[in-house]
């Protein structure tokens, strides 16, 4: 993973020193100390660190190397830099950067949530339509033996009792890739069977799912309702 | 060698303004990049001398030994001797570069 960043200056002031006297010429009045502090920057400003000071001579056009600063220097340098305030704003990325990630986290939780609501409602729905299926409701159904999966639909033809008639249709998707497709729900009666079957509607709110009454045991698990023109999604 | 020159320089690596950047009395001293260095290096040295070990262990004892993607592609290369070779030359040059930082800030304290 590669994180890039900038380290920028900070230009806090320059001032003109001329009781020094030059380390490199040993010539006084053509000193300058030029106070900067440097900071990281990603999109803005993130963190400062500590301030420095680069000094100059006038008369031999040299800097002084750091190695060279003499104590009276360094004396010039510590009052000067007791004055330095850091802005506020090389602060910014050490509140924006927290805010931004809790705002992230924050909108993946909210989304999550918001989905997850609405599929317990979906859920809820499913099973009311189980319990109380009426006529012309589609099931979209992910039937299985054990071994072979496909994905199909059941529409309620008719309820009598705990049996629950249910004419199967003849579109079998076998791929997951086909999931898209599987969505299309199929309302023309000539998309399903002519003969429907019974289930128990007891045995599916428990086991939440249409079992046959064939060996092996063939189920079909719920996976949507469509009614009215819409689908309601469990998962 | 003064700033106005190392700005020049065609190839800069890192700050060519570190060396006349004074936060306090510690920019004075010159044996910090040295001391790191040779830490650092010498760290590089025994962890060489180590991987070699314990290659050579494996090899002889027929044992199994965990290499990274770099080092697998090393070993097949050159064997033991080129995976800790090139770890042993990348210790010794970062001590050479702590020993050298010294002796150049030394010199400049020296020339300015």
């Amino acid at each position: 993973m590669f994180f890039y960043y900038q380290i920028r200056n900070h230009p806090h002031k320059t001032v003109a020193v001329p009781e020094i006297t030059c380390p490199l010429c040993h010539t006084a009045g053509h000193m300058e100390m030029n106070f900067m502090q440097k900071y990281a920057w990603v999109f803005g400003p993130i963190a400062p660190s500590g301030k420095f000071a680069m000094a100059f001579c006038d008369h031999c056009k040299n800097h002084v190397p750091a190695v060279r600063w003499t104590d009276e220097m360094d004396t010039v340098f510590q009052l000067h830099k007791r004055e330095l305030k850091t802005p506020r704003r090389l602060y910014r990325g050490l509140i924006v950067f927290p805010l931004a990630m809790v705002a992230i986290v924050g909108a993946i939780i909210l989304v999550t949530k918001v989905k997850g609501n609405k599929q317990q409602g979906n859920q809820a729905l499913v099973k009311e339509a189980i319990a109380h299926p009426r006529k012309g409701d589609i099931f979209q159904i992910n039937q299985s033996d054990g071994t072979n999966t496909n994905y199909t639909y059941f529409k309620v033809a008719s309820t009598r009792g705990d049996s629950i008639y249910m004419y199967p249709s003849t579109v079998h998707l076998t791929d997951m890739k086909d999931m898209k497709q599987w969505d299309e729900i199929p309302v023309a009666d000539d998309a399903y069977e002519k003969t429907p079957i019974a289930f128990s509607i007891k045995q599916a709110q428990t086991s939440d799912m249409f079992m046959y009454n064939t060996q092996p045991t063939q189920y079909g698990i719920v996976w949507s309702l469509y009614r009215d023109g819409q689908l309601y999604k469990k998962y | 060698m003064a700033l106005e020159e190392n700005k020049n320089r065609k190839m800069q690596f890192g700050n060519p303004y570190a060396d006349y950047e004074y936060y306090g009395k510690h920019s004075k001293r010159t044996w910090p990049s040295m001391v790191v260095g040779l830490l650092f290096g010498i760290g590089l040295c025994y962890f060489a001398w180590y991987r070699w070990h314990e290659i050579n262990m494996a090899e002889v004892m027929g044992g199994t030994v965990s290499l990274t993607s770099i080092e697998w592609i090393l070993y097949k290369v050159g064997g033991k001797w080129i995976l800790s070779g090139i770890l042993f030359l990348c210790g010794v040059g970062f001590a050479y570069l702590g020993v050298h930082n010294y002796r150049r800030l030394e010199k400049m304290k020296v020339e300015g």
